[in-house]
């Protein structure tokens, strides 16, 4: 019978008690630092060179045609088959970085490709004819409208940033991350602390896409000002 | 219609019913189903309906939701569930003990004090190898993450990988495993026996270091109590034969698909097949769980079962 048995579906009461419980201690909050810092960094990494590498497919033909296939095969290939290779030549302790840049990467660099794409032609003769200096251009025709566009696609790409992330901690199982609790949880038949660290990851990619939203928001007013 | 569906209906109640005086036992792809060859082969189906599952997750649902009664489990789940459950889990008997051994790449590790200032890789979080690793390191001196690095690894197969890149490294494995990575990679040489190290720590009258035991739904042993016993007798003649009947042994678990004969019949030795029951059992799984226990409470489940985990042991 399946009533009444606290390992197989714990009761909110006391995922939040477990969740409190763990709050007070240092170890979760050593983990939840270990993991956002290196998903975090995976998740600039990948999107500077999503932006780079969509620079440059849009200014060089030839670089786009090199890099489609890249693409089609990072967006196509599932999270665990990643970390499965990876774990073979790398330890698992910045996995999650790698992880995390792989996941974001196709996603940023097709939505900015679509964007530098969508610049107003109207806009760019203008600026062609009134002889605009290519930082200039830059900025106006290409940075300003993606900083205001880009939000949503960002705000999925942390998404899955996390979600890859964590599970590359899960398999990997490196020291010290939210991905080894996961794993000693779930081991351990501990399915309160398993829901209790599920919130904790959920609240932390909530807030990270948040501050990413409002970083690029602040940076376009910046650059309207310039 | 009614009649033809009362029909089926006893039909199908008669059909269960005979399916379900087979107890139903699961082992894992490895010594626990090693020790069970001989049952598996004269029984034929009769009375036992045997599976040999790849890992412990997938028996814990299956035997906490009812759907088995007899499964040979890692030593510390079975106290995990017997806490999580509120006792509806029991161990019967003890079926493995130690079965880890450390391996290298060359001939410099002859003690545990060799391990100082080399990455260990091994598989196993959360279960025995994690803890064993932990007690014998410590009881040693040695400090896992300061004085020796210990890489946990997802599979027994990505330790030998991680072996094979870096020379100075050693990994973990336990048998049969090691057996086959030995056959794959020739300079792979046992450099140290833990289930040896362990008695050298624990001394005469300790604990041993446990793998597995075999454990049962407290329900079915208490409304099947002759069959419980009957599943035990017939164990232990199994265990008997493997431990007695090297290449015979072999010959079957090569039949049965758990391992090939030929790394079956070199790994035997190793993997410490066993049985005990009774008060020897309570004496050594709870000098086991207590190590554990003393480690991390959370690897036992939490707390010390009491004398009802210990099935059989009430003399």
């Amino acid at each position: 019978m399946a009533v009444g048995r606290d390992f197989l579906l714990a009761p909110p009461l006391t995922v939040l008690a477990r969740l409190c419980a763990l709050a007070a201690t240092a170890q979760f909050w050593r983990a939840a630092l270990y993991s956002l810092s290196r998903i975090l960094l995976g998740f600039l990494l990948g999107a500077a060179a999503g932006v780079l590498c969509a620079g440059l497919s849009a200014r060089f033909a030839r670089f786009r045609d090199l890099i489609a296939p890249l693409w089609a095969v990072l967006r196509a290939v599932p999270v665990a088959s990643y970390v499965v290779v990876a774990l073979i030549w790398l330890p698992s302790r910045n996995l999650s970085v790698l992880i995390s840049l792989l996941i974001v990467f196709p996603v940023i660099y097709a939505e900015a490709l679509a964007q530098i794409g969508r610049a107003d032609p109207q806009l760019r003769e203008m600026a062609r004819l009134f002889g605009m200096s290519g930082g200039k251009k830059l900025v106006y025709l290409y940075a300003l409208p993606a900083l205001r566009e880009m939000g949503p696609a960002c705000a999925s790409a942390m998404g899955l940033a996390w979600k890859s992330g964590i599970a590359a901690e899960l398999i990997s199982i490196p020291t010290g991350s939210i991905g080894e609790r996961l794993y000693q949880a779930k081991v351990y038949l501990m399915t309160g602390d398993l829901f209790a660290w599920t919130i904790l990851i959920i609240a932390l990619s909530a807030a990270c896409a948040r501050l990413f939203a409002a970083l690029l928001r602040f940076l376009a007013a910046r650059l309207e000002e310039v | 219609m009614k009649k033809l569906f009362c029909a089926l209906m006893i039909l199908v109640l008669l059909g269960g019913c005979a399916l379900a005086d087979a107890v139903r036992v699961a082992a894992l792809k490895g010594p626990t189903a090693m020790g069970m060859v001989k049952m598996m082969r004269d029984d034929a189906g009769e009375s036992y309906a045997f599976e040999i599952l790849a890992s412990a997750d997938e028996i814990t649902p299956r035997l906490t939701r009812g759907e088995l009664d007899i499964a040979a489990l890692p030593a510390n789940l079975a106290s995990v569930l017997y806490n999580r459950t509120g006792g509806e889990i029991r161990a019967l008997a003890i079926n493995t003990l130690g079965v880890l051994y450390v391996a290298e790449r060359g001939d410099a590790i002859h003690s545990v004090a060799d391990l100082a200032g080399r990455t260990i890789y091994t598989a196993g979080k959360g279960s025995t190898p994690e803890f064993a690793l932990d007690y014998i390191l410590r009881a040693n001196g040695l400090i896992p993450g300061e004085d020796v690095t210990v890489e946990f690894k997802s599979e027994h197969s990505e330790c030998l990988a991680a072996l094979m890149a870096d020379e100075s490294a050693a990994a973990m494995l336990p048998q049969p495993f090691l057996t086959t990575a030995m056959q794959k990679a020739e300079d792979v040489r046992m450099a140290l026996d833990l289930t040896k190290e362990w008695d050298a720590l624990q001394g005469e009258g300790g604990s041993a270091m446990i793998t597995g035991v075999v454990a049962a739904r407290a329900a079915f042993i208490d409304e099947n109590p002759e069959a419980v016993a009957r599943f035990l007798a017939d164990y232990a003649a199994s265990v008997e034969f493997t431990n007695a009947n090297i290449s015979e042994a072999a010959e079957l678990i090569g039949a049965y698909d758990i391992v090939p004969a030929a790394v079956a019949e070199k790994a035997l030795p190793g993997c410490n097949i066993c049985f005990i029951d009774g008060a020897a059992m309570r004496e050594k799984l709870s000098g086991y769980l207590q190590v554990l226990f003393d480690a991390a409470p959370e690897s036992v489940g939490g707390a010390l079962p009491d004398a009802a985990f210990y099935s059989g042991a009430d003399d």
